[in-house]
């Protein structure tokens, strides 16, 4: 079909607006690990303060493997299921996952074999805050930001106030406003952006 | 003075594809479709065309027994859409 200069523009115009990045995250794995640790600190808080229960943190060490294991189960079908076109975003986010999954690894791992439990949850804090911060700035959605700027302000009030029934505290009010509420608005713009489509 | 259009570029639908392939890395044959409400067969057809001028690479494979068609725009066509775009621009100056 022939086409004049104008005609030639509105179809680049057009199209270049088509293949704007579009949330395609539905806020599950924000929500499914910011309930997971919600509830995990929550138990152990209770545990700690109005039990006498020694092994206080064992919800931590049922929770937070089977919740690796359904990460890695779930991913493993989302990828099957991936979306058709790769944009520059997904590559950026693609490394950014797996900074922060290596770095919350090795703190989760290492810092309670060397014993650094008055660091523990204020260094998760700080792992948490740079990966919402920048994932939040990279898919253009500012509650993942503000999320990140509160795990940083925690982060630091926990590593001037070491002690664990104030980091179960602060760690649950990290996860609450950095994963649960923007998982839920997250999960409601996704919703959105498909029934507009 | 005008400067000549690339005819390979001066066609819609090959236009629209090139324009989706600028702004993302890579797409679906699939996407494209979508995008652009093209047939699959006119689609093909101007897929074939430009990889034939090397502006965009077309890699075949499979995923869960369908038929996986990529596509990935090259240098040449990245050059080729630029230069495109600033022709276009001496015929829309006042």
């Amino acid at each position: 079909m022939e086409m004049n200069e104008k005609q030639a523009l509105l179809v680049i115009e057009e199209m270049i607006n088509k293949a704007k990045t579009e949330i395609k995250d539905n806020g599950f794995y924000f929500l499914f690990w910011g309930w997971l640790v919600f509830i995990a600190a929550a138990i152990n808080y209770y545990l700690l303060m109005y039990t006498d229960y020694t092994y206080h943190s064992i919800p931590w060490m049922i929770m937070m493997p089977l919740g690796g294991v359904i990460t890695v189960i779930a991913s493993i079908r989302d990828k099957k299921k991936r979306v058709q076109v790769k944009t520059y975003v997904d590559d950026m986010m693609k490394y950014m996952v797996r900074a922060f999954a290596i770095s919350l690894f090795i703190v989760c791992f290492t810092m309670p074999l060397g014993n650094q439990w008055k660091a523990f949850y204020p260094t998760i804090m700080i792992v948490y805050s740079i990966w919402l911060y920048a994932s939040g700035g990279m898919l253009k959605f500012k509650p993942l930001m503000w999320g990140g700027i509160l795990n940083w302000v925690l982060a630091a009030v926990g590593y001037i106030y070491p002690s664990t029934p104030i980091h179960l505290i602060l760690i649950a009010v990290a996860v609450l406003g950095g994963y649960i509420i923007p998982g839920y608005l997250l999960k409601r713009r996704f919703e959105k952006d498909v029934q507009g489509a | 003075m005008f400067k000549e259009l690339d005819p390979l570029l001066h066609s819609q639908l090959r236009l629209a594809i090139m324009s989706l392939l600028m702004s993302v890395e890579e797409a679906e044959f699939t996407y494209l479709k979508e995008k652009t409400g093209a047939s699959s067969g006119n689609l093909s057809v101007q897929i074939d065309k430009l990889k034939q001028a090397e502006y965009i690479t077309v890699t075949k494979s499979f995923r869960d027994n369908y038929p996986l068609t990529i596509c990935k725009k090259t240098k040449k066509g990245m050059k080729a859409f630029e230069s495109y775009v600033d022709n276009l621009k001496s015929y829309l100056k006042p």
